[in-house]
């Protein structure tokens, strides 16, 4: 995206925000651009974050709602896009906690445990659908941070200017902390490709 | 401890980033808006708007009421500082 367009577009968030300042709560049209705008790459992001439809369709409507009821208080000393992006981001991180701590009271209790907690690799299959259950499987399998910094990137398309702001971290840090998830991405991946081979071998 | 002000070369980034896109590619990102999605969004905005609204409306009326009733006591006790002496 070249500078000229990417400005237009952030011309046109702070029109909307400004329209959602004077009009809501009466009146949701500004809101509901932004909403029509964002709702796909949010929740594209969600779900890449908590590897599970239903949680992701749940984190995007409350990261929707926090922009209803504080976009108030929104000062524009970032975009809209990378404030909405901290908001996804931090309700996700929220979610996957929570469910954590389900998981580890469910085993405590010796409940039935529908989900495995700890990623199972792949059964084998063939092509291009083994290959995107393999990604799947590895971006389950990184830190929550390393997904979250893979997710901003490559789901979400955010520069790393962008992704410093959402994180809240220095551009070279930003940087420095993306490079060494893409590396674990690499090596958990190969992990995962060997064991689907060995499965596959059997 | 981490660190990450470790220095990268660009190559070495971009290298990355290109396999990493590669290997992603194989997965199909949703990223247009649904519908139903924004549908039930909208659903959720409705009610809270309502909500917002009428606590708004009750806390301006209580205001109002407060205020009224504190002006007519400031008034009150304006006009007739001393209470009056019972008598038995």
């Amino acid at each position: 995206m070249n500078e000229e367009s990417n400005n237009e577009i952030l011309d046109e968030d702070a029109d909307l925000v400004a329209g959602c300042k004077a009009e809501l709560p009466a009146d949701t049209t500004s809101y509901y651009e932004l909403l029509s705008k964002y709702e796909g790459m949010i929740y594209s992001t969600c779900l890449r974050m908590l590897g599970d439809s239903q949680e992701a369709e749940e984190a995007c409507q409350d990261a929707f709602l926090r922009v209803f009821h504080k976009v108030h208080q929104f000062e524009g000393r970032s975009t809209f896009k990378t404030w909405l992006f901290r908001i996804a981001c931090n309700i996700c991180m929220t979610r996957r906690k929570k469910l954590a701590m389900k998981r580890e009271r469910d085993q405590l209790v010796g409940a039935d445990i529908v989900q495995s907690s700890e990623p199972q690799p792949p059964a084998a299959k063939r092509g291009e659908e083994a290959q995107a259950e393999t990604v799947n499987h590895t971006l389950q399998k990184l830190s929550e941070e390393e997904r979250e910094i893979i997710s901003l990137r490559f789901v979400s398309d955010l520069s790393l200017a962008e992704m410093s702001d959402v994180l809240g971290i220095k551009l070279s840090a930003t940087k420095m902390r993306l490079y060494r998830a893409m590396e674990r991405f690499k090596s958990v991946y190969a992990e995962g490709d060997i064991a689907k081979l060995q499965q596959g071998g059997h | 401890m981490k660190n990450e002000s470790m220095i990268v070369s660009d190559e070495e980034f971009d290298e990355a980033e290109r396999e990493i896109e590669a290997l992603l590619a194989s997965l199909d990102f949703e990223m247009e808006s649904s519908p139903q999605r924004i549908e039930s969004i909208m659903k959720r905005v409705k009610v809270e708007a309502l909500l917002k609204e009428s606590t708004d409306f009750v806390t301006e009326g209580m205001g109002k009421g407060l205020k009224g009733l504190t002006d007519t006591l400031t008034k009150l006790v304006k006009k007739d500082p001393e209470p009056p002496k019972r008598s038995y």
